[in-house]
Parts: structure tokens; sequence; C-alpha cells
């Protein structure tokens, strides 16, 4: 009770001194100039003013040749007349200490003619420091568009925009994070978008009540339908082309300031495991390759619960001519199935985390270090069998086949609540684990669309470009799902029609 | 806490506590029987056999070993109890492929074993049930392969009858057949020769004992009578001279009319075959001669169909499920009656050849 007291007392004490050292612009100056790239500059000549701004978020070059030469060049005595005089744009003059506050946040170079003066000039100079466009790298595709998202916010509109060149790409921008400030923008088309998802998004991210948005999947944990679920909810991607893809289908990118991904929705399950190489191959390899994705998912996830359940209460469902592999690779081992599967499983988790925190190069050396040498030891040790290390590593190198890294993740978690099933009641246990997760799936939503879709609902509609993808004169209609205002791409009869005398 | 929260806690926690009973062992710490047999030795006893195969501890297993246990008791389930105190690994039997009756026990009623098999879920449907001529004891330890395990071997013998010649057998035929109103089941009767065995014929029931037989040279006739199927093959003489038909596709089918004492049986057979082996060059292979030879194997199939199944019918049993053809078809179907009229009920055969290829010597 008395620290939860003294925390608030300490939180007004914060809140007081806030107010009176930023009720006045004096105050702020003040303030500001505690740190040292704050730069204060007198400015006496024909003009004599005081320019303020922050070096450090500046651009120099410009302070230094379209500022400057105009101050010392003119005889300027009012705020007015500078404003006239300097070349750019959304220039303003204003007296309100918020606005003062932010827009020297961002960059702005203030210009005062006196030191007592309320109002001030506030030109835009900002510089921010970015990435150039790179290729991706977590979603890699051998054909088709390779650049990635970075880490501003204005070059990834920047790379929508020229994808989609129509006025009605909408940008709406929130700034989310109490301390962070975060600029987020909800990207969507006009007139495709439905307006209750467009509404669903900006309620939501507006409500967000937190004091720093670092990246994007912030958002998605905070804006999902259910947070507590292991699958995500809000697709993301560091692709421009994909985004712009989805957008066209009325779905909404959100985009953070800071972020190199950028998330999409409503999604579905299926969507996770569409690659956007599906699009760019011919239809049936699509198809194929989305069909074997989808196996290596279920292969992945079920391969170990399975063989823990056979070996442990269903041995008549082994064949006869396995059956020998099986109990001689078997037969030095110490542990139960189960323990012998969690301890590679673990080792092999134990790889991909080492994997992914050390540096690239040595990261691979740990990979073949890893999968080679404690493979084979642990084998020859006797901690595992031969059967098992071949399906532990398969179900690993499946899991990888997830177009997203996001599913990958859940995929990675979700074998291990089968395992305990199939330690406990063996298939029985399995089902049970299955059935609970599909429970979980047909009551999952995305913006409250239905998650599962299009198997729950059952959606024919969605269907073509689900588990197959079928050809693009089959897909006259965007999906379903996000229930767009104008459902029809294109006119499939004058996509079909014959042209029998092309010339 | 909120109230789903505490719910999955305690959810969780039943899961846990409630768990204890199922009992589970890793395969190698079982030893899996391959094969069970049961020999006859008075009123009371019954002496079972089993075989455990033993894999070795190098991947490179050699030549395969079995190990076999025998015990004598009362019951069916004594024996696996007695057959268990001589084991150091529980038994199982999960991988069960065979299940082998001596002659004398299959006379006197496999009802009890066959009501063992059938409860237990561990059970494969599809296992392979034989009557052994001779003990099943020696039968099983006799060594027929090198390479492959006994199970293995004589899986291997009948299935691949079965895709020929011998009509289609296994657990699940054999209960339903003993269960059915109006059916009786057959099994592969086996003989131990040496270092071989041989499918010496098809030992017939009548509600669960062994009553008659017939020899391997009939099966061909049998299981047209059965079941469609394809790729058997028959001898016939024709015009002094042996000529084989390989089957390509036979189907039967069974008409039922009248009822009580005035039921009537029409048994049509088709069969579709081609020409596989002729004793000699010179019968020349014209439509003709195509057309002789359709109906010399119609006249000799439906002699040797109409033998058998008066054969059944004065032995009383109905390996072809005519009674069961008959209750699914005709309302107010009584099985007592139909025991006493299924001895004299006429039974038409018509059965039609069909040739379609002669072979490509000419």
């Amino acid at each position: 009770m008395w620290k939860k007291m003294k925390r608030v007392k300490e939180f007004k004490s914060w809140k007081a001194n806030e107010t009176k050292q930023g009720d006045s612009l004096q105050g702020l100056i003040e303030k500001l100039k505690q740190s040292k790239d704050f730069v204060t500059y007198h400015h006496s000549g024909p003009t004599n003013c005081f320019l303020y701004y922050i070096k450090t978020i500046n651009e120099q070059g410009f302070l230094h040749q379209s500022v400057l030469p105009i101050l010392k060049n003119n005889a300027l005595h009012t705020l007015d007349q500078i404003k006239d005089k300097i070349p750019v744009e959304n220039i303003t003059i204003t007296s309100d200490l918020e606005e003062i506050r932010r827009k020297i946040m961002q960059g702005n170079i203030m210009i005062q003619i006196k030191v007592t003066d309320d109002e001030v000039l506030l030109i835009p100079a900002a510089t921010v420091e970015t990435r150039k466009v790179t290729t991706p790298e977590v979603e890699f595709s051998v054909v088709g568009p390779k650049e990635a998202f970075v880490e501003s916010l204005d070059t990834n509109l920047n790379l929508i925009r020229k994808r989609l060149p129509l006025p009605e790409l909408t940008v709406r921008e929130l700034v989310v994070g109490k301390v962070s400030k975060t600029r987020v923008a909800i990207v969507y088309i006009d007139g495709i978008a439905n307006m209750e998802n467009v509404n669903t998004v900006l309620q939501r991210i507006g409500d967000i009540e937190y004091d720093q948005i670092i990246d994007s999947s912030f958002i998605t944990q905070m804006i999902s339908d259910n947070s507590n679920s292991p699958f995500p909810q809000l697709l993301d991607t560091e692709r421009p082309d994909r985004i712009s893809g989805v957008l066209t289908e009325g779905k909404i990118a959100i985009l953070v300031d800071g972020s190199p991904s950028g998330l999409t929705g409503p999604t579905t399950i299926v969507e996770f495991f569409s690659a956007s190489d599906d699009y760019y191959l011919t239809w049936h390899l699509a198809s194929a390759l989305r069909l074997l994705r989808l196996f290596a998912v279920i292969f992945s996830v079920l391969t170990t619960p399975l063989y823990v359940a056979i070996l442990t209460y269903h041995h008549e469902m082994i064949p006869e001519d396995l059956m020998s592999t099986i109990i001689t690779s078997r037969a030095d081992i110490p542990f139960p199935p189960i323990l012998e599967v969690i301890i590679l499983e673990l080792t092999i988790e134990l790889l991909r985390e080492a994997g992914a925190r050390l540096p690239t190069k040595v990261g691979q050396t740990i990979g073949i270090v890893g999968g080679i040498v404690i493979g084979t030891a642990a084998v020859e040790a006797g901690l595992t069998s031969n059967v098992l290390l071949i399906i532990v590593a398969l179900a690993a190198l499946a899991s990888f086949t997830t177009p997203v890294y996001q599913i990958g993740n859940t995929i990675r978690l979700i074998r291990f609540p089968f395992l305990i099933g199939a330690q406990w009641y063996g298939l029985i246990g399995i089902s049970m684990c299955m059935a609970f997760f599909i429970g979980h799936l047909t009551k999952l939503q995305s913006l409250g669309r239905p998650f599962f879709a299009p198997l729950y609902p059952f959606r024919i509609r969605d269907l073509k470009d689900a588990f197959v993808r079928l050809p693009f004169n089959k897909q006259s209609k965007r999906p379903m799902q996000t229930r767009p205002v104008d459902s029809t791409r294109f006119n499939p009869k004058r996509a079909n029609e014959k042209r029998d005398i092309d010339e | 806490m909120n109230s789903n929260v505490l719910r999955i806690l305690l959810l969780s926690c039943f899961v846990f506590l409630l768990t204890a009973c199922v009992p589970s062992t890793s395969v190698e710490d079982v030893d899996t029987i391959l094969i069970a047999g049961y020999d006859y030795i008075d009123d009371e006893q019954i002496r079972g056999t089993i075989s455990i195969p033993q894999f070795g501890r190098l991947e490179t297993g050699g030549s395969m070993k079995e190990k076999y246990l025998s015990s004598t008791a009362n019951t069916v389930k004594e024996v696996h109890a007695k057959l268990q105190t001589k084991s150091s690994k529980p038994l199982t039997v999960g991988k069960l492929a065979l299940s082998l009756y001596n002659e004398e026990l299959a006379q006197n009623g496999l009802g009890e074993v066959l009501d063992n098999l059938g409860r237990d879920p561990q059970v494969g449907r599809d296992i392979i049930l034989g009557v052994v001529e001779g003990s099943t004891e020696g039968f099983i330890k006799g060594k027929y392969s090198e390479t492959e395990t006994a199970a293995k071997y004589l899986t291997g013998l009948i299935r691949g009858n079965m895709e020929k010649n011998f009509p289609t057998t296994n657990l699940h035929q054999f209960l339903y057949a003993y269960h059915a109103k109006g059916m009786d089941g057959y099994l592969p009767l086996l003989a131990q020769e040496e270092n071989y065995v041989r499918l010496t014929g098809i030992a017939l029931f009548q509600d669960g004992k062994m009553v008659h037989s017939i020899p391997f040279s009939k099966s061909f006739i049998f299981k047209i009578l059965k079941e469609k199927f394809q790729q058997g093959t028959q001898e016939v003489e024709f015009k002094n001279r042996h000529i084989v038909m390989e089957n390509i596709g036979s189907s039967v089918k069974y008409h039922v009319k009248g009822k009580g004492s005035d039921s009537k049986v029409r048994i049509d057979i088709e069969i579709t075959g081609i020409i596989n082996e002729v004793s000699s060059l010179d019968v020349l292979q014209s439509p003709k001669m195509v057309e002789l030879m359709e109906k010399r194997f119609e006249k000799f199939f439906q002699k040797q169909c109409e033998i058998m199944v008066q054969d059944f019918q004065e032995y009383n049993i109905d390996p072809l499920g005519l009674g069961n053809t008959y209750n699914s078809q005709v309302r107010g179907f009584d099985i007592n009656k139909w025991k006493e009229i299924y001895p004299s009920l006429p039974i038409e055969i018509n059965v039609g050849v069909e040739i379609v290829e002669t072979g490509i010597v000419s």
C-alpha cells in the first residue's frame, strides 16, 4: 500500500516537473540545453535572430545552403519576412508550445527573433539515417522482385506506392507509444477494402496503451484478436510485392516506422503457407509446392509424436519389415522413446537457437558441428536411435519450409504438446491434441474475420487460392475473407475470350 | 485468477493424475508373438506354442533367430498366462500374423480359441488362421528359411496363393462366417514336409468344427464358386490333350427364389480366360476351336461345381454362404428351417466361359 502511494507520488511530482519546465518556451529551451547535441546559435548581422536545432537529426547541409545565406544577405525583422524568403515548404509560425516541442524533436530548425518572444518559426530540416533497400533475407525468393522493406516508414511507403500508383491507395497515420511516439501507417485501397476492417484496425491501434513501439511485432501482439494464441493472427512480411498484392485483394497493411516488416490482415491460416513464389510460377507447380509445404508442416508436427505413440503403445502398427530395423536400433538405448525424442528435439532446438543468435559465419560452423558431430556421436554413444535421428532431422527440415517465419516458430512449439499427448495416451493423445488445436483454430479470428477460413467457414471461392492456386484467369473474384467492397478483379468473360486470330 | 485459467489448470491436473493407469512399454522391451499354434491334448487340455523373433543388436542382422515357447493348460487364456511365466519380457499379440490349430483341435471345435482372438483389439483382423495336419508345435519349430522368419515364410506362402487359386481367408472372414446365419467358414489346410510347407487343401467347418476338407486341386473350383477373382489357372482335358486356362476375371452371383420348402438357388458364373498352355501345338487355334474349347471348359466347370455343391449339401455345410444370401434377400428367414431344407435344396449352376486370347504363337 505504502509502495503504491509512493509510486503515485513520484509520478505526480514527475508530471508537475514536466509542466513547470515545459509551460514556457524558455523552460523548453533550458531543458533541451542539457543535451550536448542541442545547438543554440545567436545570429547577428543584417538579420538578428536566434536559431535552435538538434544537430544530430538536422540536415546540416540544408541549414548552410538554404537558411544561413538568406539570413546573412537580407535584413529581415519579422518571422513572416523570413518565412517568405526561405525556399522550403511547410514552414510554420506558431506559439503553440506542444507543436514546437514535437517539431523540434522531429528535426525542425526553430528561429526566434528575440529571446523573450513566444512566437517562433519552424523550418523542417530533418534527416533520418536509414539502410538502403536490400534483397529480402527472411522471405527470399528465386524469381520475382527482390526488394525488401527497410526501417524507414517513408521508404517503405514509397516501395508500396510505386507498385500501386492510384489515388485510392490511402495511407492513414497514427502515432502510438507514449514515449516512442512511433508513426504507424495503415494502408488500404479505398473502394476495395472493407471500411469495417479499416475501422477495426484504426480503433485497435488507436487504443494501444503502451510506452514504446519498437517493431511491428509489438502491434501484432497488441491488436490480435486472441493474444494468448500461439498462432500469429496478422501476417508479417518484408516483401513490398506481397503487401501490394494483398492490398488489391482488399486487405489492410500496417507499417510501423522503424520496422522492416509490414503486417497484413485479415489473414487466414493457409496464407501462412503461401509464398510469393507461388504467384511467379505456373499454377500447377505452385499448387504442387503449396501442397508439399502443407504436407511438410503436418509431417513436421506429427512424425515425432507418432514415433513415440507407436513405439510405446501401438507396436502392431509397425510394418513387419521395419520391425527389426527399429528394434535393433533401439536395443541399446537406455531411455524410453519419449525421453529419446525430447533429448533429440531439444538438441535440434538448441542448434537452431544457437544458429540464430550467432554471427552468420560462426552460425554456419555451429550448424555443421551440431548436425554432423552431435548427431553421429549421439547415435554412436547409444543415446538415440538412427531411425529417430532421421525422423527428427526431417521434421526440423520440414518446419523450415514455411514461407512466413512467424508460423515456423509456432510449428516448432506446438510439436511438444503433441509429444506429451502421444506419451500419455498414444494415438488417442495425439488425436486429442489435434482436436484441441483444430478447435482453437476454428475459434480464432483475424481482425474479426475467421482465421480458419476457407475451411471453416467453408468457402469454395477462397479455395481457389488456398491449398492450390488456380490459374489467374480463374481468379476473377477477390477473396471473400476480406469482404471487399468491390469483389471483382476483372471481367472473366473478356479474360477467357478466345483470340484465335491474334497476330 | 480468472475462472478460465483455473479451469484449464484443474483440467491439466486431472490429466496428470488420471493417467497412471495406461501401461506402456517400448517396442524393444516386449516379446512380440508372430505365430501361435494350438494342439489338442485331450478333451480338457490344449498345448500352445508360440514363436518370438529375436532381433540381433547389430544392424547387419545375419540370420533370423526365433525363440519358441510351449505350455499346456486347460484354456487358451491359461496357456497364455503360462507362456508368460517362461518369458523375460511381456508378451504381446499385436504383431500376430498366424494362428494355427492342429486337425484334431479343429475337429473338436475352435470356438474358444476364436473367441479369444475375436475379443482382443490388439489382434489384427487380417491375420491368417490355418489348420495343420499333425502337430503345430513341430510345424512352428520347423526351420524353413535362412533369411526370413517362419511367420513371414508362412504368411507369404498363403497370401501368395490367395492371389492365385486359393480363396481369400483371414480372421475377419472366418469370424463373419462363424457368427453369420447360414454360412460356414473354411480355413487353409497346411502340412509340413521335410523343410517346406505345402498348402494341401481347404478345411471346411460347421459351427466352428472342422467336418470336411477338399484337396488343393479343387481350390480353383471352390474359388470361382465363392468369389470374384483373377489370375488362377485350371487344367482341362481337351481332345486327349491338356490345355491350361488362366482366369483373367471371373464373377459369381447367387440368385435365390421361393420360400420355405420350394426355395431354389441359381449360381451364375462368368469366366473370362486366356489359354496359357496347350500340351501340343497342333491344336489349331482357329475361332472354331476356341469355341469348342469354351464349350469344353463350360461343361467341365459345370460338372465340377455341381459335384462340389452336392458334396457340401451332403455334409450339410454352407461355405458359400447361400443361406446368408437367402437371409439378406428373402423376408422371413428361419435358420432352423433352412438347415432342414439345405441338403435337398435344388441348386442350379450356370457357367459361361469366354476365351479372349490364345497367346502370341498364332
